[in-house]
């Protein structure tokens, strides 16, 4: 983003936050630190930042709760930063509302993709784009899938899976999150037959399963798709 | 019938072994009388009756329900089927000393049976307890390994950022960077031994509880080897997994952790700059995942003390910091996922391989 994107970091740990205000500064973004749930909140309230970066693991008041609160305000993106082991912790965040997460320790490079992608789709424009990732190639409009050139053929449900995560492209999906887009609402915890699905689809597109590009999996949390590449949706 | 047993409480379990072994007995009188009236077979009737009361003291684990009630169904079957059957006048001493004679056996039949029973129930009590054992092994082994493993980075981390402190006028650029590199590489290596050591404290349970559930081979190995390929920008891997896709019951932040154990020690103890193999192959039975380097392959003298935590005793040199904690980890983890895990030195580099079966319950060959 050029113009000077306006963001809200709540995390407790002075370290942390001095190192992402620096990096972040660099890149052209203004952030406020808050440094507690409450100062927080106070400050999303009255300062209305574009992008919001909340620790879960905050002194005062429990992290999803703050997530609760925010969301209820607006449809911001809300990147959550969580310690690693804690996976269903993420997974709730995501459920709450949570754009995506990143975990702590990580890297300036990790967090920038993070935002953008999640600027990406809050300013995108509505489907009917195309995506386009190294050799891959999705026109969204006439349902057609290219890989180096070839075609793929997927089957009706793989394809909903592969746009899917093509329109939230760079952001994390949770396995909620896409079964109720493309099973409905109304089915249970049971995810087999999404982990069955996606399985079949990595090995038709990734040439080597263990090393994807494109379809990542983030284990017992849900997928992320590489960043879409074109050019027709505005971006940096 | 065991397990209910031993759930339930103390009065609940002797009400119900009571009641099971009278009626066993109802049931084991009523057939030898009729055995008896149909074929009139003193013995063979007696052996039926017997039969009867092992079937009963093995599946009631108390002896003196059995007992009792094998005494009563004697003296029933002495005064009213057979004394009569028979057609011999009664006579009080002979029935009472028939009646003793057969409860005696039937007593000593009840306890033989019994004291097997519970010798079973302490074997596997014994068991359990030297597995727990070998556990509080392996964890009193990793603290001994521990200050040893922890020091060496963080003496790194605070020696290095102190010279840049004190020495920022004077250092040039490329020493500079040099120390910072040194920094981030210690950092990053303390970073995944409090990562292990996480770990360790979930498997340590008394009940090793693993948050076990079918995931894909291929996505556990990917995550694993992009942690890696984060922590080492330059590190070469190779890595193929099975064509179809395979699912096996796994707790998968701990098997990412055995891994990404296997592949840091590949990185540090083989060579630079040489390319490591990670192989996932797909057998009858169970999935095995090999790492494989082609450097200085692993010293003899550490060789037979790989996986129990005790291999910084043996080192030699100084390079091989960390290994121990590393492969423990792993050997607790892989066993406690029911799998196996070996190592072997090769002429040249080391290959190390574990093996995790498909089916929860299964004990796999290797």
């Amino acid at each position: 983003m050029n113009l000077k994107t306006n963001m809200l970091l709540i995390e407790d740990d002075k370290n942390t936050c001095s190192f992402i205000i620096t990096a972040l500064a660099k890149c052209g973004y203004h952030v406020i630190p808050a440094y507690s749930g409450e100062e927080g909140l106070r400050l999303a309230a009255s300062d209305c930042p574009d992008v919001i970066l909340l620790d879960l693991g905050l002194p005062d008041v429990d992290g999803c709760e703050v997530l609760k609160t925010l969301r209820c305000r607006n449809r911001n993106p809300i990147i959550v930063i969580s310690a690693r082991t804690k996976e269903y912790d993420k997974v709730q965040a995501l459920d709450l509302g949570a754009d995506d997460y990143i975990t702590k320790p990580f890297s300036l490079a990790e967090l920038m993709a993070r935002i953008r992608a999640c600027l990406r789709h809050k300013y995108a424009c509505s489907p009917g784009r195309s995506y386009h990732a190294l050799g891959l190639n999705i026109d969204l409009e006439s349902g057609t899938v290219s890989l180096n050139g070839k075609i793929v053929h997927l089957t009706h449900v793989e394809y909903q899976l592969l746009s899917l995560l093509a329109e939230h492209s760079g952001c994390i999906l949770s396995y909620r999150h896409i079964m109720n887009a493309i099973w409905g609402p109304y089915t249970d915890d049971n995810n087999q037959i999404l982990r069955v699905n996606m399985a079949n689809l990595r090995h038709k597109i990734e040439q080597n399963p263990a090393r994807p590009q494109y379809l990542f999996t983030e284990v017992g949390i849900g997928y992320r798709m590489r960043e879409n590449e074109s050019t027709d949706i505005s971006s940096e | 019938m065991l397990r209910k047993l031993q759930n339930a409480s103390g009065i609940q379990k002797h009400l119900f072994c009571a009641l099971l072994s009278t009626l066993c007995m109802l049931m084991a009188t009523g057939i030898t009388s009729v055995c008896f009236y149909l074929f009139r077979h003193l013995l063979c009737c007696t052996m039926v009756f017997f039969l009867f009361v092992i079937l009963v003291s093995c599946n009631t684990f108390d002896p003196l329900c059995s007992i009792l009630c094998a005494v009563f169904s004697a003296l029933w079957l002495e005064l009213k089927v057979i004394y009569p059957s028979l057609g011999v006048p009664f006579s009080l001493q002979n029935a009472l000393a028939d009646a003793l004679c057969a409860a005696s056996i039937m007593t000593l039949i009840s306890l033989f049976i019994f004291r097997l029973a519970k010798k079973a129930a302490l074997t596997s009590v014994t068991e359990k307890q030297l597995e727990a054992a070998e556990i509080e092994k392996a964890r009193a082994n990793l603290l001994r390994a521990i200050p040893h493993d922890l020091r060496s980075p963080l003496t790194g981390i605070i020696g290095n950022s102190l010279t840049y402190l004190e020495n920022q006028d004077t250092l040039t650029e490329d020493e500079k960077t040099e120390i910072v590199r040194n920094i981030h590489e210690s950092s990053t290596w303390l970073g995944q031994m409090v990562e292990n050591l996480l770990t360790v404290t979930r498997v340590s349970k008394k009940d090793l509880t693993l948050d076990t559930r079918l995931e894909y081979v291929d996505e556990v190995a990917a995550e694993a080897l992009q942690k890696v390929e984060k922590a080492h920008r330059d590190c070469i891997i190779r890595a193929s997994v099975p064509e179809k896709p395979v699912m096996i019951p796994m707790d998968p932040v701990l098997i990412e952790q055995v891994i990404i154990n296997l592949l840091e020690n590949a990185l540090l103890h083989s060579g630079v700059n040489a390319p490591i193999d990670f192989i996932a192959a797909d057998h009858p039975g169970f999935v095995s995942f090999t790492v494989r380097d082609y450097g200085n392959g692993i010293p003899k003298n550490m060789q037979e003390h790989l996986f129990d935590g005790t291999a910084h005793a043996h080192m030699t040199s100084g390079e091989n910091k960390g290994m121990g904690i590393g492969l423990m980890i792993c050997r607790t983890i892989v066993t406690a996922h029911r799998g196996t895990i070996t190592g072997r030195s090769l002429t040249d580099g080391a290959e190390f391989t574990f093996k995790l079966p498909k089916r929860k319950e299964e004990d796999h060959e290797p």
